[in-house]
């Protein structure tokens, strides 16, 4: 699943995903957990692509990915 | 040289095997993550990791070459044999199962311990806040863990099983016949274990039946007798999934919230900051999770095949205990680890565990933590150091006081 918005391109591996909520919570405007409490992007261009790389090096499950490092 | 290793050895077998060689854990971890990164000890014949990007590899990376279960470590040791009964128990634990079963056990509460969960139950946790701090006198001193630290896991764990505030004690009876199993029990803690076990599921068939339907979005009973008729889990591990809820979850919340505002009545600045603005509770949460870890060292794994962490080759078979205060400090992660900065950014700490082991409740502590600080900082007190002396529990996986008296003294902090 990948952002609509303007910023890096975010995915979410839903096989890995724990559903721990660790993105969710520190970027809720970026991810948001769904009916299943698994993961899913929001708006990736909801937050500086930086602080998106960071919290995606947080995932405990290593279920986000995201395109480009920031610049 | 030689000897200075050895005596260093001797102080890693004795503060394994001895409380009162745990009179200063931060220094002991901090000794350790000073020898390298990872560590091993010859008394033991076991590995240490104390390095952050060590525990972080350990942890995310290597899950397919390591093993949670006490059965895997058994299997390594000729000759042991461990009956059915334990086993099945082992098989029922998440955190001494490895995937895929681990994975699929994992799912049945995924639901009940999510984020949103957990922000649906905020009010009602703000209420056990409040509940609790309205026991207490503005000057007077009173014990924080409790009145405060210990009531609210129990009274979480409550409303999660649809029981009535009043059964709290009754759950903690049942722990110490659960607790004398795990690890390496006696057959009379066997025995004694199997009977508290049958108790236990005793008791909660009954509250089950009993209970009206759904308590709330989340309700962890329902997801588990609705595993049950999928056949996912039987009545009696439905039981052990509880106690596990309970061992997991009880005394690491108690003693978090415990240490956290231990960590504050020893930096009065930093609790003058949150005080300044009570939204920064989420924060100070986070810090004080990394400052001080009520689980302070990860119950031992075992590596099925060679291992290359950073480097450092662990052999198949070797046992191996992850500090997770350790890490928490390591300079090569943290800027100035051992200081206490509510305001700290990127704070990576790894206080949850990390990997698919990752605390299955830390969306319930990070909100219970962060309602019962921003309480405390919103009453505007100074937040003070009781006359009476700390009492603390020097546990091998747990750190955290077992008495700490505090004053909340009315007026600017």
């Amino acid at each position: 699943v990948s952002g609509a918005s303007t910023g890096p391109e975010v995915r979410i591996d839903r096989d890995r995903c724990i559903g721990s909520g660790n993105c969710a919570y520190w970027l809720p405007a970026v991810f948001a957990l769904d009916d299943e409490d698994i993961a899913h992007v929001v708006d990736a261009g909801a937050a500086p692509p930086d602080r998106i790389v960071e919290i995606g090096r947080q995932c405990p499950a290593s279920a986000i990915w995201v395109s480009s490092p920031p610049v | 040289m030689a000897s200075t290793v050895t005596d260093f050895d001797d102080q890693v077998a004795q503060f394994m095997a001895d409380e009162h060689a745990r009179h200063d854990p931060a220094a002991f971890w901090r000794a350790l993550r000073e020898t390298g990164p990872a560590y091993h000890s010859r008394a033991l014949d076991a590995w240490f990791l104390s390095g952050y990007d060590e525990c972080h590899q350990f942890l995310q990376n290597a899950t397919a070459r390591v093993s949670y279960s006490p059965l895997s470590r058994a299997a390594c040791e000729v000759g042991q044999v461990i009956g059915s009964f334990r086993q099945e128990l082992y098989e029922t634990l998440l955190f001494m199962m490895d995937p895929p079963m681990h994975t699929a056990t994992r799912a049945i509460a995924r639901r009940t311990f999510s984020g949103p969960t957990a922000e649906h139950w905020r009010d009602e946790i703000r209420g056990h806040v409040q509940r609790c701090l309205a026991g207490t006198t503005p000057g007077e001193e009173f014990d924080f863990v409790a009145e405060v630290s210990r009531q609210l896991p129990a009274m979480l764990m409550c409303q999660l099983l649809g029981l009535s505030f009043d059964d709290a004690p009754r759950l903690q009876t049942y722990v110490p016949g659960y607790m004398g199993i795990i690890g390496d029990p006696t057959p009379e803690q066997e025995a004694e274990g199997l009977r508290v076990v049958e108790e236990f599921s005793d008791y909660l068939s009954e509250v089950i039946a009993q209970r009206p339907a759904r308590v709330g979005p989340g309700d962890l009973l329902d997801e588990l007798v609705e595993a049950e008729r999928a056949g996912k889990l039987t009545r009696r591990s439905i039981a052990s999934f509880v106690m596990m809820i309970i061992l997991g979850g009880y005394d690491t919340l108690a003693g978090q919230l415990s240490n956290g505002v231990w960590a504050f009545t020893q930096h009065p600045e930093q609790w003058q900051l949150l005080v300044e603005d009570p939204d920064r509770a989420a924060l100070a949460v986070e810090e004080s999770i990394r400052y001080e870890s009520s689980i302070q060292l990860l119950p031992s794994k075992t590596v099925l095949e060679d291992l290359d962490i950073n480097g450092t080759v662990l052999p198949a078979g070797a046992t191996v205990w992850l500090s997770l205060a350790a890490a928490n400090r390591d300079p090569r992660q943290f800027r100035d680890p051992e200081a206490f900065e509510i305001l700290r950014s990127d704070n990576r700490h790894m206080g949850f565990g990390f990997g698919p082991h990752f605390c299955m409740g830390a969306a319930f502590a990070r909100v219970e933590m962060e309602e019962c600080f921003r309480e405390l900082a919103r009453s505007g007190s100074r937040l003070l150091p009781g006359a009476s002396p700390i009492a603390w529990e020097r546990g091998l996986i747990t750190w955290a006081p077992t008495k700490l008296p505090v004053v909340l003294e009315p007026g600017r902090a």
